[in-house]
């Protein structure tokens, strides 16, 4: 087995050339993506449930008392979330909507950014391949995960980020800030949410397998974070994993509740855990099961459900583009396990081995919002492969190569519509959202906590009244019928 | 390599990427649109009371309602959401066609009034439609002995 030697990060032949034309064309349509998801976010009200509870712990603890109550042991062990949503609370002022919602449209855009840097663009193929896969990361099943609910702020996208960054770090010239950068990121995605694990597992995957941006020491101060991590959140501090029992989980062609969960399964979480492993990754390259649950399955096989134009859709343009990245990770399989792996082809191994520690990450219950990370690598490897594939049309014969750009075009086509759907999908939950805080007495009366104090009661009206100040249209308006059948709806 | 290879070559290439240019191109118009006041996605403050009501966007009737609407108006309602037609209807007549009864009280306590002059009306049309709990609640006043024959209900 030989290792890479050390190299520069580009050492393909268009992306060792620097930046050009074409690389500050991927800027500028990574801009028009970002753009074109303002647009609806600014516009987007929160949504009650989950935001209003967390705003009142905001409200009523310090930052210290936050960070204290969050570094400690239970299921979940996220300091650096409660963190950040205070300091963002603190400086808000009172203008939590409008501050929040900026919070949320940066983050988005810095994750546009990083996406765009690592397709690493210098030719027009490689432009052609960044701009559908720009459909792919926005058009994908779960990045409504990062943008339809903020609670205020959303802990996946954050993560994401995270990913998305180290791997930059990765494939960059070098340095000791990268060097030092890389635990410092790993440790503010571990302390954010429990998948901010899949930061190392990229670094490790990058270094593996010749990006050297971070060096050995690097990779090696990020190792030890995540030993500290385990030893400070399962030594130190006693802290535990979500159980069976912990939430409501889809299961074949239905959602199971705690209770159905713990009578299935208290006896051999085992057969449930590697069912969530299994939905994930499915979940991820064929769009199928959402959720846990076999939705186009049970469609076809059942007479209460109905197939959607939109879960075909969904389902096919996944599954032949999972396909795509499939065949072409098999054929260069051979040379992979020799860890000879061209720095157009690291972004791929690299999505394979996020992927597949994301899908073990959701071992305790599957939630399409958890795999959000590994979609976004799944974007930048549909980028990789789909450049090779379109770089070799050309050279086939008139018959074949008219075939293939056919067979092409119904697959970005139908990336297309997910991706226009995205906006769909967000005008429905803005109108879900506004229509929600008319139940705000119904909230209160559910939270005598929070109904008992004042302050709580106050900054629960205020966000109220700016909700339903919101001008949001009803989405049947703009799309009729043609909403619901042919654009996703979770 | 022939500037006609070199054609092939580039069609080739970008033809699988044209509905993402398409959708770019989209894009564009709607974020350029937007400065000039043009929202054809987000076509907020166009919806009537009775329209709102038929969609079941409780939010909005209340909205409007703030700002002067009057509950008790007939409003038009586009075609496409109720019937092919454009037809005018009441706010409390529109959420008689969702069958909710919850928007139908809703929209009562926004300031909708049921009374002998419409009350049979509204009766008999929450029965046509089969939203029989808008229709008991209706019926908890009494009605005139001579029944729906010949109340003319607003949308068949």
């Amino acid at each position: 087995m030989t290792a890479t030697p050390a190299q520069p990060a580009w050492d393909t032949p268009s992306a060792s050339r620097p930046a050009n034309g074409w690389t500050w064309a991927t800027c500028g349509w990574a801009w028009l993506v970002w753009m074109g998801l303002a647009y609806f976010l600014v516009r987007k009200p929160w949504q009650l449930t989950d935001n209003l509870g967390n705003m009142q712990a905001l409200l009523e603890h310090s930052l210290r008392d936050l960070l204290k109550a969050h570094f400690g042991g239970g299921p979940y062990f996220r300091p650096f979330l409660w963190g950040s949503f205070k300091i963002v609370f603190d400086a808000a002022d009172g203008h939590y909507l409008a501050v929040f919602t900026v919070v949320e449209v940066l983050q988005v855009g810095v994750l546009l950014v990083l996406f765009a840097r690592l397709l690493a663009v210098r030719t027009r193929v490689d432009f052609v391949a960044a701009i559908v896969a720009f459909s792919v990361l926005v058009g994908g099943h779960t990045f409504g995960g990062f943008v339809i609910e903020i609670y205020p702020i959303n802990a996946f996208l954050t993560v994401a980020i995270c990913v998305l960054l180290v791997v930059n770090l990765a494939e960059s010239r070098g340095g000791w800030v990268c060097d030092a950068a890389a635990p410092v990121v790993l440790a503010i995605a571990v302390l954010t949410v429990e998948s901010g694990l899949l930061v190392w597992v990229a670094l490790v995957a990058a270094y593996l397998v010749g990006a050297r941006g971070v060096s050995p020491r690097g990779v090696i101060a990020s190792t030890v974070v995540v030993i500290l991590y385990f030893w400070i959140r399962f030594g130190l501090l006693g802290g535990g994993t979500p159980g069976v029992e912990e939430r409501s989980s889809g299961f074949g062609f239905h959602v199971l509740d705690p209770p159905e969960l713990v009578a299935r399964f208290a006896t051999r979480p085992g057969i449930f855990y590697a069912h969530n492993v299994a939905a994930a990754l499915g979940m991820l390259l064929f769009a199928e099961p959402r959720m846990g649950v076999w939705e186009l399955t049970r469609g076809f096989v059942t007479e209460r459900h109905d197939v959607m134009p939109w879960m075909l859709i969904n389902v096919c343009s996944s599954t032949i583009l999972s396909l795509l990245i499939l065949v072409y990770s098999l054929r260069k399989a051979q040379h992979w396990i020799r860890f000879t792996v061209s720095a157009n082809d690291r972004p791929i191994v690299v999505f394979w081995a996020v992927a597949a520690a994301n899908a073990v990450i959701s071992y305790g219950y599957t939630k399409d919002q958890i795999m959000t990370v590994a979609a976004c690598m799944y974007a930048v490897a549909a980028a990789m492969v789909l450049r090779a594939v379109f770089s070799r049309l050309p050279r086939r014969g008139p018959v074949l190569r008219s075939i293939a750009v056919l067979g092409l075009l119904v697959l970005t086509s139908g990336w297309a519509i997910r991706t226009a759907g995205l906006h769909y999908n967000i005008s429905v939950a803005a109108s879900r959202h506004r229509n929600d805080w008319l139940g705000l007495e119904t909230w209160l009366r559910d939270h005598p906590g929070a109904a008992q104090n004042p302050k709580v009661v106050a900054l629960a009206r205020a966000l109220q009244r700016e909700v339903l100040a919101m001008p949001v249209p009803t989405p049947f308006l703009v799309y009729r019928r043609l909403g619901d059948s042919y654009f996703d709806q979770h | 390599m022939s500037p006609g290879s070199r054609v092939v070559e580039t069609v080739t290439e970008c033809i699988p990427a044209l509905p993402q240019m398409a959708l770019g191109l989209a894009t564009a118009a709607i974020v350029a649109g937007a400065l000039f006041g043009w929202h054809p996605l987000w076509p907020a403050d166009t919806e009537t009371l009775a329209e709102a009501a038929a969609l079941g966007n409780r939010a909005t009737i209340m909205a409007l309602v703030a700002r002067g609407a009057d509950p008790n108006a007939r409003y038009s309602v586009r075609p496409g959401i109720l019937r092919s037609d454009p037809i005018e209807l009441t706010p409390l007549e529109a959420a008689i066609t969702t069958r909710q009864d919850y928007l139908f009280e809703f929209i009562r306590s926004q300031g909708a009034v049921v009374n002998a002059g419409n009350r049979l009306r509204l009766f008999c049309f929450a029965s046509a439609l089969g939203a029989d709990a808008i229709a008991r609640s209706l019926a908890e006043v009494p009605l005139t002995d001579s029944g729906c024959d010949g109340v003319e209900l607003p949308l068949r």
